[in-house]
């Protein structure tokens, strides 16, 4: 008994009506799909980056702020924190490093952050893509996804990083600048070029080298450049954290009184218990101090709410969507049904006529959850692709087990709806459909 | 060996409180016979006749016994499977399906037993395809003449070599010449194979060449030429 002839003649005959059905279920299908991808891949995305940072102090203020400027490089005015403070974060036992970070200045579509050699290790996991950190005060290391490659010479501009495409538009509005102001600022060693805003500029002179590419750390920060923050301190005209005899010293230790305000702090406590210690006495009125899971827990509390009435909607919409179907199934079987009087008149066993009905129904369900999985997984990606270009996220699109379950349990529920569809056309009488051949 | 047929008190109404009557057969007897021709005006009930011997209604009143065995008395599912063993039918409007090829079309019967269609039978088809002058490489029938869209419907009811033949005016859409080819077709393989062969006919030529008749009007026999007949309905 093979009803496959008959669910291709089916097909065949109902070409359109079978597209648009596949369409419905695709769409309906995918949606559901897309929400649970999305929720899924933006909470696991969201918590593999701020799972890189330990413990962050700031100066007191939002921690929501500080976790978006320190692990999604999300530009905000911070305060910086005193100088006292650093002088006792850098000086506590329990730590494998405390790193100080300071933002401020970019390059093209690239944050240039300005933190200690440890904190570069620790991102691209103990080992560089390419080439060495930096060395002196004039090396950079970039992101993984940085358009730069080792030997390049850049110049920082101060002030945020904006996307390409903005940039673009910004490049060429520079070069202009650049060339105006020549004939102005020839002769000096550095200068500040300003734009018609007055708000960014670049810090002519102060050159700086590409040494190293970072393994991909799946954050934002795959995309920045990280410069010594002497370096940082030294743009901005600070002291850069070292005395005049060690000026070119690097990294830890600081000298104290050279010490200038970082805008975070990010540390790598060595025990559970060094962690909560250090939080505990840094969130105080000078300091703000937490562990970047206690915010993301408050934000998938509420993401989760939103998730769970997106998914039922999801879930309604898709069970109208093949509860639909079923019945314009039916209706079109029974209006079209002198085919299985024929059959049936030719002794086609009732299984044979079921299977060919169950057949069709289930292979427009079948082709329709699959290219809604298709669809679904091509409409993340560009979404995630659009994220990551504009909140500096990697996410990386992927189905999981969750949802290929989901359609498993649509395509079961619906072979189980779509077993009473073939039913009233069984109980037709056969002369009577053939009557109207 | 062909099949014996027997009718008793066969009643067939229109559905609804006022139902008229469309079939009464008190006693209708084939045995012994290989060939029967049913005729008569149109709305007579010869279609209505046909399909009540096929056992194609859901129920009826009366007995309808093939081999002695009443074919109502089966449930359905046996009766299904007993069309599908013993009938080769060919109706009025072919009732072919317009979305498979010729091939397919004719072998549409031979998928209800097996998964994949026996080589044999796709010979066979062939075979008949070629007697009956049928082109199989038309991949779509619905552009097809009515003459050739007979011819399918002819070579699927052959295809099965089923013990019992109902053809539902079989040359009704043919010239004379592939009318009398069919015809003799038919007649031949009966015999070859001692079917018993019905036909629902106004062809004279039908009417002609086979000696057993039965003439329905109003759904009752008004005729009826068979030499063994106990009992006559219209009598």
């Amino acid at each position: 008994m093979n009803p496959s002839l008959l669910i291709k003649a089916s097909f065949r005959r109902y070409k359109y009506i079978s597209l648009a059905f596949v369409i419905l279920i695709a769409v309906a299908a995918a949606f559901s799909i897309i929400i649970s991808i999305q929720e899924r891949l933006m909470r696991q995305s969201s918590a593999a980056v701020t799972n890189q940072f330990d413990v962050i102090i700031g100066a007191s203020g939002s921690k929501a702020d500080l976790l978006l400027a320190t692990a999604f490089l999300q530009s905000k005015s911070l305060n910086l924190i005193p100088t006292e403070q650093m002088i006792n974060i850098l000086a506590e036992d329990g730590l494998d490093f405390a790193a100080p970070i300071a933002f401020g200045d970019s390059y093209k579509s690239s944050p240039i952050i300005g933190t200690i050699a440890p904190f570069i290790w620790h991102l691209s996991k103990d080992k560089l893509m390419e080439g060495e950190v930096f060395t002196t005060h004039e090396h950079a290391v970039i992101g993984a996804n940085v358009k730069l490659k080792i030997g390049d010479v850049i110049t920082p501009t101060h002030g945020e990083a904006m996307p390409e495409d903005e940039h673009h538009d910004e490049d060429e509005h520079h070069d202009e600048d650049e060339h105006h102001d020549e004939d102005e600022h020839h002769d000096e060693d550095e200068h500040h070029d300003e734009d018609e805003v007055g708000h960014n500029h670049q810090h002519i002179g102060s050159e700086l080298t590409i040494v190293g590419r970072m393994q991909p750390t799946a954050t934002a920060w795959d995309n920045a450049i990280i410069i010594p923050i002497e370096m940082m301190w030294e743009i901005h005209g600070l002291a850069n954290g070292h005395s005049d005899a060690n000026e070119e010293n690097i990294g830890l230790p600081f000298d104290n009184e050279y010490l200038s305000e970082a805008s975070v702090m990010v540390l790598k406590p060595k025990s559970i218990a060094a962690a909560y210690s250090l939080r505990s006495e840094y969130d105080e009125h000078q300091t703000t101090a937490f562990f970047p899971a206690e915010i993301m827990a408050e934000f998938y509390m509420l993401m989760g709410d939103a998730r769970q009435i997106l998914t039922l909607m999801g879930y309604i919409v898709e069970a109208l969507v093949i509860i639909s179907i079923l019945i314009g199934i039916s209706i079109m079987f029974q209006l079209f049904g002198r085919q299985f009087a024929i059959l049936r008149a030719l002794g086609a066993p009732r299984l044979y006529i079921y299977l060919a009905i169950w057949g069709y129904i289930m292979s427009i369900v079948v082709v329709g959850i699959l290219s809604g999985l298709l669809l679904a997984y091509g409409t993340s990606f560009f979404i995630n692709n659009y994220i990551q270009s504009r909140v500096n996220i990697s996410i990386v699109t992927s189905l999981s087990a969750a949802e290929i379950w989901m359609m498993l349990m649509a395509l079961i529920i619906a072979g189980i709806l779509a077993f009473f569809a073939p039913l009233a056309m069984m109980q037709q009488s056969i002369t009577k459909q053939l009557a109207r051949g | 060996m062909s099949k014996s047929l027997e009718i008793q008190n066969l009643k067939i109404n229109t559905f609804g409180i006022n139902g008229q009557t469309i079939l009464d057969v008190p006693y209708f007897n084939l045995e012994g016979e290989r060939e029967l021709v049913i005729s008569g005006a149109s709305g007579s009930g010869k279609t209505t006749f046909l399909y009540a011997i096929a056992g194609l209604f859901l129920k009826l009143n009366g007995k309808v016994s093939w081999d002695r065995s009443n074919l109502y008395n089966l449930a359905s599912v046996e009766r299904d499977k007993w069309r599908s063993q013993n009938l080769g039918m060919i109706f009025q409007n072919f009732q072919l399906l317009d979305e498979l090829s010729v091939l397919d079309n004719i072998l549409v019967p031979t998928g209800f037993d097996s998964f994949f269609c026996p080589k044999d039978m796709i010979y066979k088809a062939e075979k008949l395809a070629d007697e009956f002058s049928i082109s199989i490489h038309n991949s779509t029938i619905a552009h097809m003449s009515r003459g050739e869209k007979q011819r399918i419907a002819l070579a699927r009811a052959l295809i099965k070599d089923a013990p019992i033949i109902l053809a539902d005016e079989p040359t009704a859409s043919l010239d004379e010449a592939n009318a009398r080819n069919i015809l003799e077709h038919l007649r031949k393989i009966s015999a070859e194979g001692d079917k018993t062969l019905i036909i629902v006919s106004h062809d004279p030529a039908v009417m002609e060449q086979i000696d057993n008749k039965l003439l329905l009007e109003h759904g009752k026999i008004i005729k009826n030429t068979l030499p063994t007949i106990p009992n006559v309905g219209a009598a």
